[in-house]
């Protein structure tokens, strides 16, 4: 038989397409179901993971042990970034392997390349998911749809890092109980806003920083307790008053160049002299945190919310605030 | 197009003079709802008292002193510069679809507002008027340059075709600064919609002067406007030195728009819906145009800014958005208007 240069060029493509693939062919794969809600056949154990998503995906990933092939990557003034790498997991580009895949959308070469054998993404990347899934099997692990770190259980699930995810929630779980011991079961209000696009806003769990605050049995006031759903509401300046409570905290976003005092100056054009309208302010109790560590989806940054929140109640005469 | 050009000698004084009042009371209306309503109900009594008897313990009079007050001020002057910059660009380019954001002004200052602070880190409220004044300045010079580059010179035509060419290549260089340093650009992202919401009040003291002095030049000028519309061989027959008139007219629309975009970023639409509404009554006499447009724009912003801070709440739209929505449908009716 005669073999034709053209058909000798389609067999030596499709068998490189087969050696591409082989990561995916060479493993044992399970059923898994996505947060879209697609049956995916996953690798039971893998190897090669890109992440789509920095602080909700990739940080934890790495907190459970697994550092991925491939990330999301920002561009920033000092060049690319995952938002809450440097601060959370230490593993940032520059100290890794891990290669930049761009932001959103992900730039489907740059992943192809990496040959992987897991994608993970989120609803939030614009990459569309037919592309993904040539490339690889590709699972959607929304970080908005049960609350704050909830994606550490389906992450931990598709790496099988469950051990890992044992010993974080227990260190969690002590770090709770001493916020507990100080609070000591009195009724102690919080709450946590920010200011953008010159309003208020405000979510009924805001990050890791309010789960640290609702788990440690924190009450808030009623318009925030009104919030449903995960996304943020924004409220006009005039609303201000309404979030009072024996413990504010405002959040700063350092990785914009925002500083603690652009925050406040940026609630004072929100809210003109806000800080004798707030008991939380006049009282000192008015406490400014970062805003990429109090909204991470990490287990780190829920640790250092609760050392923030334990360094800000410690000490206070709590007996009087709850009366 | 040509429908403008030429004035309407028939706009009679007691009519052109019996709306100023009308428009006055309107305003004053207009200006007494926006710091009326808002996300928090205050009783009228509790507005009175807190403009006339302020207590600055008394959260409720800070709301109105301290928020809607400085923000209806604000939609004035914004409302009136914008629109008086497109009455005043639509006479001198005789070109009814001249206004500060088509022909490109509008774009030139967001422009350089963008790069000075996201590129240049130049972020103090003492440049931002003046980085965005040589923003507005070079893209009208470059749009003006770049019509008269056109066979035929700097026609209506070739004047929005450039400026819209401008625009366009703007917004892409924007969205380029975007790209690269999407973080610091966020902060940007919804100044760049155009809104009045959290807007810094003491920038006031920057360009509140050269917007006072802008509209007063807007207004004296006025009357050469209307035979500038003439042409320019008429209104040089008849004695205007249309050279200085135009760099005079050009120094004022740029002020007028480059401090706007600086109070509230870029807003479409105002400058180029409200003259036509105010032509539908005053004609085509800019000695009534100008003025009426002023009062008209203002009136039109507060009506729009009021709508963005009630219309979903507890949440405010942001008034470039409403502003949009309200002057695209407002323009068509014109034009089709127009045409029958």
């Amino acid at each position: 038989m005669t073999i034709l240069p053209r058909h000798a060029a389609l067999i030596a493509a499709a068998g490189i397409a087969l050696l591409l693939a082989a990561p995916v062919f060479a493993q044992e794969t399970r059923a898994y179901t996505d947060d879209a809600g697609r049956t995916v056949e996953v690798p039971v154990a893998p190897k090669r993971i890109v992440t789509l998503h920095d602080s909700s995906l990739t940080v934890p990933l790495v907190e459970l042990g697994i550092i991925p092939v491939g990330a999301f990557g920002r561009n920033g003034e000092a060049g690319p970034f995952m938002r809450g790498a440097a601060t959370l997991t230490g593993v940032t580009f520059e100290n890794s392997d891990i290669v930049n895949v761009g932001a959103s959308p992900a730039d489907i070469e740059a992943i192809a390349a990496l040959e992987p054998d897991l994608i993970i993404t989120s609803s939030f990347q614009e990459a569309p998911i037919e592309q993904l899934e040539v490339i690889a099997p590709t699972v959607f692990v929304e970080d908005n749809v049960r609350g704050e770190l909830a994606t550490f259980e389906d992450i931990a699930e598709l790496t099988n890092t469950q051990d890992k995810l044992a010993i974080l929630k227990s260190r969690y779980q002590a770090q709770i109980d001493q916020l507990k011991a100080v609070l000591g079961g009195r009724n102690i209000s919080a709450s946590i806003i920010l200011t953008q696009e010159g309003q208020i806003a405000a979510w009924h769990t805001y990050g890791v920083i309010g789960k640290v605050l609702r788990d440690a049995g924190f009450t808030f006031p009623a318009i925030i307790d009104g919030l449903e759903g995960t996304e943020r509401t924004f409220f006009s300046g005039e609303e201000l008053p309404a979030f009072d409570a024996d413990f504010m905290f405002l959040t700063y976003d350092p990785s914009r160049g925002q500083s603690p005092q652009d925050a406040i100056a940026d609630i004072e054009t929100v809210t003109p002299s806000f800080c004798q309208f707030l008991t939380a302010c006049a009282g000192e109790r008015f406490v400014l945190v970062p805003r990429e560590d109090a909204v991470a989806r990490s287990y780190t940054a829920a640790g250092m919310m609760a050392s923030a929140v334990l360094a800000a109640i410690s000490g206070r005469d709590l007996d009087a605030l709850a009366e | 197009m040509s429908a403008i050009a030429a004035p309407h000698a028939g706009t009679h004084p007691v009519r052109a003079w019996s709306g100023v009042p009308v428009l006055l009371g309107v305003l004053l209306l207009a200006f007494l709802l926006h710091i009326a309503v808002g996300a928090k109900q205050l009783s009228l009594g509790t507005v009175i008292e807190a403009l006339f008897n302020f207590d600055q313990t008394v959260f409720d009079h800070v709301i109105v002193r301290n928020l809607r007050l400085p923000r209806a001020v604000l939609a004035v002057l914004v409302g009136a510069s914008l629109s008086l910059a497109g009455a005043l660009m639509q006479g001198v380019t005789r070109n009814p679809l001249a206004d500060p954001a088509l022909l490109g002004l509008t774009s030139g200052a967001a422009f350089a507002v963008v790069i000075a602070t996201s590129v240049l880190g130049l972020s103090s409220m003492v440049f931002i008027p003046w980085i965005a004044m040589l923003g507005a300045l070079g893209a009208a010079l470059i749009v003006y340059l770049i019509a008269r580059l056109v066979p035929g010179g700097a026609t209506p035509l070739s004047l929005t075709l450039s400026g819209a060419a401008i625009s366009a290549f703007l917004s892409a260089v924007i969205s380029v600064v975007h790209l690269l340093d999407q973080d610091t650009f966020e902060n940007l992202r919804v100044w760049l919609t155009g809104g009045l919401a959290g807007r810094d009040i003491t920038l006031l003291l920057y360009v509140g002067p050269p917007i006072a002095l802008a509209l007063i030049g807007g207004v004296l000028l006025a009357p050469r406007v209307t035979v500038l519309a003439m042409g320019d061989e008429v209104a040089q027959g008849l004695g205007v030195k249309t050279g200085a008139l135009k760099i005079q007219l050009l120094a004022v629309v740029v002020v007028l728009t480059a401090c706007s975009v600086a109070l509230a970023g870029p807003l479409g639409f105002i400058g180029l819906v409200i003259p036509h509404i105010v032509r539908l009554y005053v004609g085509s006499d800019y000695r009534w145009i100008v003025p009426y447009a002023a009062l008209a724009g203002a009136i039109y912003l507060l009506g729009v800014d009021t709508i963005a801070r009630i219309a979903i709440p507890p949440r405010e739209i942001s008034t470039g958005i409403i502003t949009a929505m309200i002057g695209a449908p407002l323009f068509v009716q014109l034009v089709r208007r127009r045409t029958r």
